[in-house]
């Protein structure tokens, strides 16, 4: 059975960001299988921490909480997480998105709701946005960002990457060459909006102002606020 | 330890130390040489595509700091002409345990990490 709702939470387990989460839990309806719930990159942090305190006011009957296996096994080693988690690959989120008629992404720079127009998800378009509005904290950060691009590459998946803001650090420095393979091998669009002198004229990455991010976001039927 | 269970090789009479998992501990003991030795152990034939797969996985890690998706590979082998309609299948054939995780095995690098 295909869920409904799946939030994607990549947000450390501050106060404010287990608030926004379990609100927005607080509001979904699941009508033919439990909502998911995917932990990746920082937001492992809060699913060990959520687990830890048996996930609160959260009904594990109508939830499902997956953490990425990857971003799980860097910060807490092999084992398997402790249940009612599960570690899933980030295909497995990227297939399930598809699929969802809601989609909640709690990123590092926010949160952002996606709803398809009807409320099925069969009249989706399927163009996806990766938004990245906040710098990288450290190098795992960045490459943890940068795995979920990659995700959606591996699917084949039609979909952009759109860097503004403090977003843009990603694509500076040293760290920015894991960015790189996706422009060399066309494996998605990258996006850098208001960049100036900031974006390398051979990086292959598209410059773009607010009115033409404006009008990607639009066109998008689902954006992941990273 | 390899895929035999060796815990080291010796190549030109240097002693090579692999992890549990097989791979070098010290990605400095590479070389071709070493590549050879541990096909050699595992009873595989490195013929020329599974050269240029193993080459073409080291490149790209140097390159961009982790190991290619296997799209990558697919659109490059095409691009190089390396075999003829390059696919996942062809891959796999080449390396039925994991193609790009063999080629990293391999080619000296660490076992890739990320869940894609």
């Amino acid at each position: 059975m295909n869920s409904d709702y799946i939030a994607l939470v990549r947000s450390k387990p501050g106060s404010k960001a287990k608030r926004a989460l379990l609100a927005a839990l607080a509001g979904v309806g699941t009508v033919d299988a439990p909502a998911i719930l995917f932990f990746q990159g920082d937001g492992c942090e809060m699913a060990h921490a959520l687990a830890g305190g048996g996930f609160g006011s959260i009904d594990s009957d109508r939830f499902e909480p997956c953490v990425c296996a990857t971003s799980w096994a860097r910060r807490y080693g092999g084992a398997s997480p402790p249940a009612p988690l599960r570690a899933e690959s980030l295909v497995f989120l990227f297939q399930r998105l598809a699929l969802a008629r809601r989609v909640d992404a709690f990123g590092l720079g926010g949160w952002c709701c996606c709803l398809a127009p009807d409320g099925s998800a069969a009249n989706r378009s399927t163009r996806l946005l990766l938004e990245v509005a906040s710098a990288p904290a450290d190098e795992r950060q960045r490459r943890e960002t940068l795995e979920v691009a990659l995700g959606a590459a591996a699917l084949e998946l039609e979909a952009g990457v759109l860097f503004h803001g403090a977003g843009l650090d990603h694509l500076a420095g040293e760290g920015a060459r894991g960015w790189r393979q996706i422009t060399d091998f066309g494996l998605l669009e990258i996006l850098a909006q208001d960049a100036g002198d900031r974006i390398a004229p051979d990086s292959g990455v598209v410059a773009v102002d607010a009115c033409r991010a404006g009008r990607l976001r639009a066109a998008a039927s689902t954006i992941l606020l990273l | 330890m390899g895929k035999q269970g060796k815990a080291h090789l010796v190549v030109a009479d240097k002693r090579i130390e692999l992890g549990p998992d097989g791979h070098l501990l010290d990605p400095g003991d590479w070389s071709e040489a070493v590549a050879a030795e541990m096909a050699h152990q595992d009873g595989v034939e490195l013929d020329a595509a599974r050269w240029w797969l193993i080459r073409f996985v080291r490149q790209h890690s140097i390159e961009y700091g982790m190991p290619p998706l296997m799209r990558v590979v697919i659109q490059a082998m095409r691009r190089e002409g390396v075999v003829e309609e390059p696919s996942s299948r062809i891959l796999y054939r080449l390396f039925p345990d994991g193609p790009i995780r063999e080629a990293c095995r391999y080619g000296g690098l660490p076992r890739p990490e990320a869940c894609i």
